[in-house]
């Protein structure tokens, strides 16, 4: 792998982290009978824009590097199904993701100033938010999944 | 207020859109292997092929609904994304259910 790859990689997985982290913040603080709309509406920005930028990084790495460097080592190693369930499943799901994240971040900047006065709106952007969290946290882990199958025979 | 609320009504709308056309494109390239090739041979890559499809119906689909004259409300925004949060976990369960049938029973 070059050095390019290589940051591309550490990247694609910084950038996914970071995504996460913020909408952690997004989450918990649409629990919040008090919101503090502009803290979690650059939150849900920032995440969104990580994800993307998570997204074309590990796609790059994906497209150009993992199907003929990093595959067959895997499906030819002892733990095959890591790419044909965990990688595959993992890649697809993840293109859930940045819509749910571009929503929730629409949501809060089009609404934010009225979601405490809505708890029905609230409480469904607290569950987008929810699901963004648990699926990324569901990617990170394939990924630590994947890493560890890479096992040359 | 309207505009705002029928502007989360549409994207709500167009992420639902994106999510089912990321899941039925999926499983019927894995089906089909022509259409896997053609969205490889047309995007150099089947996934990249997928994505930009998704994001152009995201971005597409929410336009054209925003667009069309109705009324925007906050109950309606509401139930969008709430349909989009069920919809993504169906979304999960399909994408899992047919990975796991392909890895472990297909062949």
């Amino acid at each position: 792998m070059t050095p390019a790859l290589a940051q591309l990689l550490i990247g694609h997985v910084v950038l996914g982290l970071l995504g996460i982290t913020l909408f952690v913040i997004v989450t918990v603080g649409l629990m919040r009978d008090l919101l503090r709309i502009s803290l979690i509406k650059w939150s849900a920005f920032f995440g969104f824009v990580s994800f993307v930028a998570s997204w074309i990084t590990g796609g790059y790495y994906y497209a150009t590097y993992y199907g003929k460097a990093v595959k067959p080592v895997i499906k030819a190693g002892a733990y095959p199904w890591a790419h044909n369930f965990v990688m595959e499943a993992k890649e697809h799901v993840f293109l859930v993701l940045p819509f749910l994240a571009a929503t929730v971040w629409l949501v809060l900047w089009l609404l934010g100033g009225s979601l405490e006065t809505a708890p029905g709106l609230k409480r469904a952007a607290l569950l987008l938010s929810w699901t963004i969290v648990v699926l990324g946290v569901a990617i990170t882990l394939s990924g630590m999944v994947i890493s560890g199958a890479v096992i040359p025979k | 207020m309207e505009h705002r609320q029928k502007a989360v009504q549409s994207f709500a709308i167009g992420a639902v859109l994106a999510a089912v056309f990321a899941v039925a494109v999926t499983i019927a390239a894995e089906l089909m292997p022509p259409l896997k090739t053609w969205l490889a041979d047309t995007f150099t890559h089947h996934w990249i092929g997928k994505s930009v499809l998704a994001a152009a119906i995201y971005v597409g689909t929410s336009i054209i609904i925003f667009a069309v004259p109705s009324a925007g409300s906050q109950e309606q925004a509401r139930k969008s994304l709430a349909a989009l949060f069920w919809i993504s976990w169906v979304v999960v369960a399909a994408i899992i259910g047919f990975f796991l049938y392909e890895a472990f029973w297909a062949y």
